[in-house]
């Protein structure tokens, strides 16, 4: 009898420390939930004009693949991203596409028709990216566009300037104190199309304020393993172009790039130096399943 | 202190592999963690920033860098405090050595401090250095992705999601639990026994109670109140095995609310004391018995009579759900089978259970018995 008097207390007294700690758990649960707000909205709209009348064309005989990626997920939580474009893998119709494109493009497609084999070439006209390639022996083409822009008149017309004819906005992204803004080449949307990278192609990532005063560049080259490194002489030659846009003062970027294209022959060679006022860091990424080799630039 | 010296030379002779053991888990789980940072690096630049965000869509991703180390590690160290245990006691229970080390000028209590002692102090150091480890490498995670996340809409919270306070409490509750369950484990070479079978009684009656619980709901439930069973089995499963609860981070302004989970542990403090009592209470238990008991007397497979009716009791419950679980997984039906199939588990389980428990009896009554006749 007195065993029950002593073990009865006991067990109520657990049942309910148990059950008050069900409740406890649930005031825990409260407290480490966090609110973040996303106003990603307010700095930066779509322009989708352009990528429309892109896949209401008809592509004439050739056919056409219209890729359209709807990233909802991460607009969601404030990465705007876009990734459409028309592919054009059995040859492309001149007329029809001079006609979307501008006449600017002229010259361009028909140096895209004539490639060599293996040769490829990209541009960006009338905010359309393009990029050209001759693979197999028939010429395969891809046309995108950005349809990212910013509301700050004066922050997207310095973007612009920054991209000229060679890059588009892919990715922008903003935290409370600080903005992303991720520039590709035509070329890096194939790594996406067709799984595989087999040419040099890339990326900037420019990490800015909210009023836009650039505070870091990040250069992201992709390349072929077996590459020699001084096929990517055209990229580097942008990456000038790119940088003095930036600083907005002539710069002498030769160090950079024998850095650059040593990383990429030694493959492991990290180097740091000074240009300008930037401090920058060369480092190897190597191989994923998608891209052969890596290396990025970064610029602080 | 002085003529204990040569006890802890021999006691760390005995447990010395141990140190690489834990070192090589050590250094395997720091090395795992940065290979995850590296393969999000790679695979942020690979992608861009929404790569950063790729594998599992969810922040908890990014926390699982640790947890899932700590976890493992969790498992290679209870591995190692066995073995540890096992090789501590395994010259004590032989017969010939046993019997020298008895002739040795040291109390069991010496002996059994000392152990102790030597283990804890091998453990403790190396886990010492593992936790140094983990903080280091979640500073140079953050260092690495602070541009990344500062461009994100966690760009306020992101600091708090990865709180070192929280790394290092949970570091803290996994070492005081570590510690109870080697010392609830010594405690059990004194209660049984043969050295290897004594851990498998030792993990086994440290699993029973969640099982029992259980299993007590799923058989008494159309009678008991189970609300209060489950409670009880929730309570024990999980508030003192389970690794945390789940918060969220919600984004203000939407309709539909895309959250993410980020784990992190509760109660820490009532945790810790939970696991206190239990290692303090293994420890003093086993400082009582240790004056008593013999080690090297290997005839009898459970000395005491009092633990000995509590095993044949509750391993003789155990067997009888056991069956009927069998039946109950498959068919997820509570019928006379279940009931059935429980009772003639009982009735097995207890001749089994009975005769294990009474291993060596006959003997050692022989024993006396021959010594009256003489």
């Amino acid at each position: 009898m007195r065993r029950w008097i002593i073990c009865m207390p006991i067990l109520l007294g657990l049942l309910t420390g148990c059950q008050s700690i069900e409740d406890k758990r649930s005031d825990a649960r409260e407290a480490y939930t966090y609110v973040v707000e996303n106003n990603i909205s307010e700095h930066v709209y779509r322009d989708t004009t352009k990528i429309e009348a892109l896949e209401a064309y008809e592509g004439g005989e050739k056919s056409k693949v219209f890729v359209k990626d709807e990233y909802t997920y991460y607009e969601e939580i404030g990465i705007l991203r876009e990734e459409s474009y028309a592919d054009f893998p059995e040859g492309f119709d001149d007329k029809g596409l001079i006609e979307l494109l501008g006449v600017e493009a002229k010259d361009f497609l028909i140096q895209a028709t004539n490639l060599a084999e293996d040769e490829a070439i990209e541009k960006v006209i009338n905010e359309y990216g393009l990029y050209a390639i001759n693979q197999y022996g028939k010429p395969m083409l891809l046309v995108g566009n950005s349809s990212l822009k910013f509301k700050d008149e004066a922050l997207q017309s310095k973007i612009e300037k920054i991209c000229g004819d060679q890059l588009l906005i892919a990715t922008i992204s903003q935290g409370s104190n600080h903005q992303l803004v991720e520039l590709v080449y035509p070329s890096y949307w194939k790594i996406q199309r067709y799984g595989f990278q087999d040419r040099q192609t890339g990326y900037y990532q420019l990490f800015m304020d909210l009023e836009g005063n650039i505070e870091k560049v990040k250069f992201i080259l992709a390349y072929d393993d077996e590459q020699d490194g001084t096929l990517v002489k055209d990229k580097l030659t942008h990456l000038k172009k790119v940088l003095e846009e930036v600083s907005g003062e002539p710069l002498d970027t030769v160090k950079v790039e024998e850095a650059i294209i040593s990383n990429i022959e030694s493959k492991h060679k990290d180097s740091k130096g000074v240009l300008g006022d930037w401090n920058y860091t060369v480092t190897y990424l190597g191989a994923n399943d998608y891209i052969q080799g890596m290396t990025v630039v970064e610029f602080q | 202190m002085k003529y204990l010296k040569t006890l802890i030379k021999m006691e760390l002779r005995s447990v010395c592999i141990m140190i690489i053991y834990f070192l090589g888990i050590g250094i395997g789980c720091t090395m795992k963690i940065n290979q995850q940072i590296h393969d999000i690096i790679k695979r942020t630049y690979s992608y861009g920033l929404t790569g950063f965000l790729w594998e599992t869509n969810e922040i908890k991703g990014w926390k699982y860098i640790f947890t899932e180390s700590i976890h493992i590690y969790i498992g290679l160290s209870l591995v190692g405090l066995l073995l540890m245990v096992y090789l501590s006691y395994r010259n004590d229970k032989n017969h010939e050595i046993g019997r020298f080390l008895k002739s040795l000028p040291y109390t069991m209590k010496e002996r059994y401090l000392v152990k102790v002692g030597v283990g804890l102090s091998i453990f403790t150091t190396l886990y010492i250095l593992h936790g140094i480890m983990l903080v280091i490498f979640r500073e140079s995670f953050l260092e690495k992705t602070k541009d990344i996340f500062e461009v994100t809409i966690f760009s306020e919270i992101y600091q708090e999601l990865f709180s070192s306070s929280q790394l290092i409490q949970t570091l803290l509750v996994v070492y005081v639990a570590l510690v109870a369950c080697y010392l609830f484990m010594i405690m059990f070479q004194y209660l049984v026994s043969p050295n290897f079978a004594s851990l498998i009684v030792g993990v086994l009656v440290g699993l029973s109670p969640g099982f029992i619980l259980w299993n007590l709901y799923i058989y008494l439930n159309p009678w008991v109140k189970g609300e209060l069973l489950y409670t009880l089995a929730d309570f024990y499963s999980v508030f003192i095995w389970g690794d945390g609860n789940w918060g969220s981070i919600e984004i203000k302004g939407m309709e539909l609310v895309p959250t993410s989970s980020i784990s992190y542990l509760d109660f820490i403090g009532m945790r810790i004391a939970i696991f206190l009592a239990i290692a303090a209470l293994c420890f003093i238990c086993t400082l009582k018995w240790c004056q008593k008991s013999q080690l090297e007397k290997a005839d009898l497979f459970i000395p005491g009579n009092i633990f000995r009716g509590i095993f044949v009791l509750g391993a003789t419950l155990c067997s009888g759900m056991l069956l009927g679980d069998l039946h109950y997984i498959y068919y997820r039906a509570r019928n006379w089978m279940m009931y059935g199939l429980g009772i003639v588990g009982l009735v097995l389980g207890s001749i089994i259970v009975w005769k294990i428990a009474h291993i060596g009896i006959k003997k050692s009554d022989a024993k006396k018995a021959k010594e009256v006749q003489l």
